[in-house]
């Protein structure tokens, strides 16, 4: 009979249960520490500190009003007093922004990637526990943020000559600022406890942000310009609210932690159906695939672009559902959006305002079906062997990019046939609606082409996706803007203006604003005679600029050492 | 006939010198042991021959073609099959290997029967309807192998190839090896597992610290490296006698006994060695075993490189 024998001295020395504070740092400080440490020796953290130093900056000069801030007078100083509560509250507002823009990948990679990487095991056998781990990484997550708060010292400095925000306004909106960081870190880590990888952990982040951060955000950005007595309760409120957030976060992902480490394996073995009378049959059942997954496919013909035939029955189809899902859901959205806006026109949406919402939201659907055709190969390890082959870089380039094309045009598909309600609707305004749909097509070209190149200098997918967002942001809003900002242009303030914007500028040249992307062209394209024929060259010229950027990744792609060691 | 030839072969990562003035010949129909210790630039070769990788100095020339002027020429006639690598999801293994036949321009009315030879070669027929993804570790290096035999290249670079493979899917692949081997393939092949390589490779390289200290055919190497030859004796009986004979005779050194059985270490040529053979005899040594103990690829390792990072 077996006796129990004696635990080694080591062993017994290791606590049964931890103490409190023991449960705060060890052995999670192991993990924050290398964390840290990994952040600290990238350059792209000192870059990014390096960005957001300079926006700091440059927002706070531009903000300066042009008559100075005489300390001495400040206090009775109405137009002072107005200059910085500006400053102040604009920046609670960027950063509330960055909360929901940054904290959000940073915190979906940060279980996701360990166990993409087959790490989470290694960790999950040691002696940290889920809820040290999540806490360790909570912390992390949050100290690479409070880090680039930091980097906003400058912008803080200011308020020392800001007479005009009292101190408890200052506490609100360092309460709102931490408690949006909270939720947004614990939704994060949800996603990222779900998710089996980064891409997925990314973009299912955004979607609990969005969904569940971004009316109170809308709620609060709009409090922060009141007084302090009106905030004070949306401000607990808040609080309440993130906290609870959190912590519901945190035990989901607990309890997600316990029985998801492994990478998921696909044990299911769907056979091929060469059947004809059974593929009719599924056929039946399921009567929106385009190509049934489970059919024998043809071998690739002998003159077509095998990565585009790839892309396309392995890429579309596989993930032909959610597609399907994200299309109809599209086509709904659209069309419900153009029919408001065709029968309550010049009230609420005009076409205009319709068509340049569909712009936008082609344009932010992009990266996540565009950002991994070259980001995901290099991670998985498949693009090394891609580049082994016969097919020539610009061949593979032409093949993803027709290949995600693909994919996006089915959300194209949507926008179209908001356009067919559109003019059915309102005969009137049929030239915009066209100008419209093209304007959205060279847009989604342009998104694309610009997507593809990120694609091809990233190395990560989740990477890829946030560095596209960031570029696409600045071409098609924050170029537009910050140039409208920088320069006096009165006609594209009067257009600001009129959708009430409020950026007061005095002069605006419209054949400028018409190339600066395409969105600005198809907004401003009915401003005087000639903005048709302005609108017209955008197009022509953003068509040609992404042709050549789509060249241009083929040359990154054939001169890069894309998988260096 | 060289049919890859590196010549002052430099790459540096940053200020860290992979490979430094490699010069690396490997013959037509050779089976090319590279071998090295871990970060010893084996990879970074195989990378660079198969146009993956600029040298930062140097050239690499596979088949005539210079491998940075003519990559395309170069990629038609070599199968690189990396050390670690990713295999599509979604896809059949069929599938798979459809999708690299058209990437390496084979037509399409070849490619059916040149996958189901591969598969053949490789042991997958079976497995032609299953998904790549679904596979074991085994599974996925014989499916990157039929991916990198399509094309029927002359020559092919294989990163490891057996690294992570249980016993029998070892043996398997070093059979396959011999059959690549047997229908003229060139085979540069890095491994750690040196008696695998041993076994089939009649060229060796050994690098350390990108500097390729030998290279040549194995006998030879074998022969340089060892100076003396070792003998192992077992007799039945006699055994006292045999270790006097063996004592008393110049150039036998090293002796090391453990009951009947002897190991030394001798330089006498085989006449003498014959001598010793009959000289054992006439004391009345029952010889059961006298045998020359054969070097292996460990053996020459352990004695050319130093160790170290």
């Amino acid at each position: 009979m077996a006796t129990e024998r004696p635990a080694p001295a080591a062993v017994a020395a290791v606590p049964r249960r931890q103490t409190f504070a023991e449960f705060l740092t060890f052995p999670s400080l192991a993990i924050l520490k290398r964390e840290t440490v990994n952040y600290m020796r990238q350059r792209k953290t000192a870059l990014w500190l390096l960005l957001l130093v300079a926006a700091g900056i440059a927002y706070v000069l531009h903000s300066w009003p042009e008559e100075g801030l005489l300390i001495n007078q400040q206090a009775d100083n109405p137009g002072g007093r107005n200059a910085s509560r500006i400053v102040f509250f604009g920046t609670g507002q960027v950063f509330l922004l960055g909360c929901m823009l940054l904290l959000p990948p940073i915190a979906a990679s940060a279980i996701a990637s360990e166990r993409q990487q087959d790490t989470l095991v290694q960790l999950s056998v040691t002696l940290i526990r889920p809820e040290s781990l999540l806490l360790a990484k909570l912390a992390n997550t949050l100290g690479f943020f409070a880090m680039l708060v930091l980097a906003f010292t400058p912008i803080f400095g200011t308020l020392f000559f800001l007479p005009g925000v009292d101190a408890i306004e200052f506490v609100f909106v360092v309460v709102t600022v931490s408690a949006t960081a909270l939720g947004c870190a614990g939704l994060g880590l949800l996603a990222s406890s779900a998710a089996s990888n980064t891409t997925a952990a990314t973009i299912l982040a955004y979607l609990a942000v969005v969904f569940f951060q971004t009316s109170p955000y809308g709620v609060i950005a709009g409090l922060l310009r009141s007084g302090a007595d009106e905030m004070a309760v949306p401000v607990i409120a808040l609080v309440i609210y993130d906290g609870f957030l959190l912590a519901v976060s945190l035990v989901v992902a607990r309890a997600l932690l316990r029985f998801h480490v492994h990478k998921p394996v696909r044990v299911h073995q769907e056979r091929v159906i060469d059947d004809a009378a059974l593929l009719r049959v599924r056929r039946s059942t399921y009567p929106f695939y385009l190509v049934d997954p489970l059919r024998r496919k043809q071998p690739i013909g002998d003159h077509v672009n095998p990565i585009f035939i790839r892309e396309i029955f392995w890429g579309l189809t596989r993930n032909l559902t959610n597609l399907i899902r994200i299309t109809y859901t599209a086509l709904a959205v659209f069309v419900l959006g153009a029919a408001t806006a065709a029968t309550f026109r010049g009230w609420y949406w005009s076409t205009r305002e319709w068509m340049a919402f569909e712009i936008a939201a082609i344009v932010i659907l992009i990266p996540p079906f565009v950002a991994g055709a070259f980001a995901r190969e290099r991670e998985v390890g498949n693009l090394d062997m891609l580049r082994m082959t016969l097919v020539k870089p610009r061949a593979i380039i032409l093949g993803k990019t027709l290949g995600t094309a693909s994919s996006v045009l089915c959300v194209c598909t949507a926008a179209l046939a908001s356009c067919v309600v559109l003019l059915w609707l309102d005969h009137e305004s049929w030239a915009l609606t066209v100008q419209g749909l093209v304007s959205l097509l060279v847009s989604a070209f342009y998104a694309l082409a610009l997507t593809m190149v990120v694609s091809v200098l990233c190395g990560k997918t989740a990477t890829a996706i946030l560095a596209a967002y960031g570029v696409l942001a600045a071409a098609f809003a924050g170029i537009p803007l910050g140039l409208a900002e920088a320069f006096p242009w009165q006609a594209f303030s009067r257009f600001l203006d009129h959708r009430d914007y409020a950026i007061n500028v005095p002069h605006f040249d419209l054949k400028l604003a018409a190339f600066l992307s395409p969105w600005t062209a198809y907004a401003t394209a009915e401003k005087t005679d000639a903005g048709s024929i302005y609108w017209a060259l955008n197009c022509a010229v953003f068509s040609v600029a992404a042709a050549l950027l789509l060249l241009l990744a083929a040359r990154f792609f054939r001169k890069r050492r894309l998988q260096d060691i | 006939m060289a049919i890859v030839e590196t010549q002052k072969l430099t790459k540096r990562y940053g200020r860290e010198e992979a490979l430094k003035t490699l010069d690396l010949l490997v013959e037509a129909g050779d089976i090319y042991g590279f071998i090295g210790p871990n970060g010893a630039g084996k990879t970074t070769t195989l990378r660079i021959l198969s146009t993956l990788l600029a040298p930062t100095f140097g050239k690499a020339f596979v088949d005539g073609f210079d491998v940075m002027k003519h990559p395309y020429e170069v990629k038609k006639i070599l199968g690189f099959m990396p050390d670690s690598f990713g295999v599509y999801d979604g896809m059949r293994l069929v599938e798979y290997l459809d999708f690299f036949g058209a990437a390496y321009k084979i037509p399409r009315k070849k490619r059916r029967s040149i996958i189901d030879d591969v598969l053949q070669l490789t042991d997958l027929a079976s497995k032609a309807d299953d998904f790549v993804s679904t596979f074991s570790r085994g599974m996925k290096q014989r499916c990157c192998l039929a991916k990198t035999l399509l094309h029927d290249p002359k020559v092919l670079l294989l990163d490891e190839p057996a690294s992570g493979l249980d016993p029998r899917a070892r043996i398997e692949m070093r059979e396959l090896l011999k059959t690549l081997r047997k229908m003229g393939k060139t085979v540069v092949i890095s491994s750690h597992i040196l008696s695998e390589l041993g076994d089939m490779c009649n060229r060796i390289g050994i690098l350390e610290h990108g500097v390729l200290i030998k290279q040549g055919k194995y006998p030879d190497i074998l022969d340089e490296i060892r100076q003396t030859r070792e003998i192992r004796l077992v007799v039945l009986e006699g055994a006292e006698k045999a270790r006097k004979v063996l004592e008393e005779t110049t150039g036998v050194l090293n002796i090391d006994s453990s009951g009947h059985e002897f190991q030394f270490e001798t330089n006498l040529p085989y006449d003498a060695l014959a001598d010793l053979h009959q000289n054992l005899m006439g004391v009345g040594a029952k010889i059961v075993f006298f045998e020359e103990v054969k070097g292996t690829l460990e053996d020459v390792f352990l004695k050319v490189t130093k160790g170290g990072l």
